[in-house]
């Protein structure tokens, strides 16, 4: 992949005229990272399933254009689309769990995606699932193989998919809302095997509401508002000298312990 | 004061055992808020369900002013259901689907105090006003609130009975950072306003810090460290407190 190019993309539901994602563009290349910012309902999820091709047509009114090295990605057939996503584009979801098969060992599964879209024989995949998995931070390669995600904890599944899309050679991985749930460490170590992703040739795009996850990946932000865009630059920057007072409330909800709570008693 | 000391409990399937909580020790002191924070998994949430009565453990005690909390004890003690009441971590499954949002706050009332329809009104409606849910959404059933909105109802549900220990389990998990923000300072005001011993469990870091005037830390069901804290995190001694710490994101 050289490029994902996104030119005034606007999203709205058929029967409401107030647009979702209103003229958003933005430019992402091979070993770039690129970050939505912003609260629930602020646009981003919506951003990352239109360029996925996931709003139904009967629901949603999509413009403007979303390009994979040239190729337009709205609206393309379902039978094109079979051959892009999954293989050249991973998706990480915000809940893990339920991309994953609850009956089938996580080994199984990562076999199963191998074989359906590389020609590599099954000692090969083998190999590959496992170094994956450890490029992906997880050590306990047999151990995770052999367990069925119920077994393994939230940060685990979502390096599981990490893992999965490092397996493929996927050259965009969509992540929405990837550490939402998990603590601190577990959080980093989940940012740090997207940032190792990256270092590997792949572009992220990284949804998100915490913008100490956000710092720690690195890339540009774009802060989201109502489906629009209120502010953008690089994540340190913004971080450091946020610009717009919706960014410096995000900035300050992000690291909350920072303030002057104690003294304020 | 409500005190578990040396608790532990052990679940057993078939021949396999798992120790949740090892010989775990921890008071609620009135006035005081406390933050037990650790990773998924480490055993916080079961420790705060044997503290509320909910489950008993396998060992070691739980006493409110003296008198034992352990279940099957506790269940028939109006009371004591009435002083202790928690805030479960997922505010849409915690809720009962059918119930409006203002006869899911006043069910408490009706099942442990008894007031007349009158005085449950006046303390329903009190209710939805401090924790600043507008009074148009008291018909409204659970499926029609936003995740903030759903955890306020549950807030108010659980200081229905004016409890004197108020248990938060992962009050903030799932919430965006500026609504977390909001839940944390409403859940601090309420803690000045009742003076009731307030636990919060998280794995929030930034949150714990942010909260407590004590701080324990839980690591694979053990309690490491339990101390108060007064906004330094430099005096969080054990590896595990300190790695916690330095694994947040640099403010700079």
């Amino acid at each position: 992949m050289r490029e994902l190019k996104v030119s005034e993309l606007s999203v709205s539901l058929k029967d409401k005229g107030q647009p979702l994602v209103d003229k958003l563009s933005f430019r992402l290349g091979a070993g770039e990272s690129l970050i939505l910012l912003g609260q629930s309902g602020c646009g981003k999820t919506m951003t990352c399933r239109a360029v996925m091709g996931l709003l139904e047509k009967s629901r949603f009114r999509v413009s403007g254009s979303a390009s994979l090295d040239g190729g337009e990605l709205l609206g393309m057939p379902e039978k094109h689309r079979a051959g892009i996503y999954g293989k050249k584009v991973a998706f990480v979801p915000q809940n893990p769990m339920t991309a994953l098969d609850p009956s089938v060992s996580i080994g199984r599964q990562m076999d199963e995606t191998l074989h359906l879209h590389t020609k590599l024989n099954r000692a090969q995949r083998q190999a590959r699932i496992r170094a994956s998995l450890l490029e992906a931070g997880l050590e306990e390669t047999e151990r995770v193989c052999h367990s069925r995600p119920n077994m393994l904890s939230g940060g685990m599944i979502q390096r599981v998919l990490i893992a999965l899309a490092l397996s493929t050679g996927a050259e965009l991985v969509i992540a929405d809302e990837p550490t939402t749930a998990l603590d601190v460490v577990l959080r980093n170590e989940t940012v740090d095997a997207f940032v190792r992703l990256r270092a590997k040739g792949a572009a992220v795009l990284f949804v998100t509401h915490d913008f100490a996850a956000a710092r720690r990946l690195g890339g540009e932000v774009l802060v989201m508002r109502e489906g629009t865009l209120v502010e953008r630059g690089d994540v340190r920057e913004v971080w450091a000298s946020p610009e717009k007072e919706y960014t410096k409330a995000l900035v300050r909800a992000s690291a909350l312990s920072k303030g002057a709570r104690h003294a304020d008693r | 004061m409500l005190i578990a000391e040396h608790v532990t409990k052990t679940y057993r399937n078939g021949k396999s055992e798992t120790t949740a909580v090892k010989d775990a020790s921890l008071s609620l002191i009135p006035g005081e808020l406390t933050v037990l924070v650790g990773q998924s998994g480490c055993g916080k949430t079961t420790l705060s369900r044997i503290l509320a009565g909910i489950i008993p453990p396998t060992s070691g005690s739980v006493l409110l002013d003296g008198q034992s909390v352990v279940p099957p004890a506790r269940r028939k003690n109006r009371r004591l259901n009435a002083e202790i009441q928690v805030v479960l971590q997922d505010a849409g499954s915690a809720l009962d689907p059918h119930f409006s949002v203002y006869r899911s706050i006043a069910e408490p009332i009706r099942n442990l105090l008894r007031l007349s329809k009158a005085e449950e009104k006046a303390r329903v409606t009190s209710l939805m006003e401090r924790l600043r849910l507008p009074s148009a959404l008291a018909d409204r059933r659970p499926g029609e609130l936003s995740g903030g909105q759903l955890k306020r109802v549950c807030i108010a549900r659980a200081l229905a009975t004016a409890p004197r220990y108020l248990i938060f389990d992962e009050a903030t998990s799932g919430l965006d950072v500026l609504v977390k923000e909001s839940i944390l300072d409403l859940i601090r005001e309420l803690h000045r306003e009742t003076g009731a011993a307030t636990l919060m469990i998280t794995h929030d870091m930034d949150a714990a810090l942010y909260m407590a005037d004590r701080i324990a830390v839980m690591l694979r069901g053990e309690i490491v460290e339990n101390r108060p804290y007064t906004g330094d995190p430099g005096c969080l001694e054990h590896p595990w407190s300190r790695r916690l710490v330095e694994q947040m994101e640099p403010y700079a």
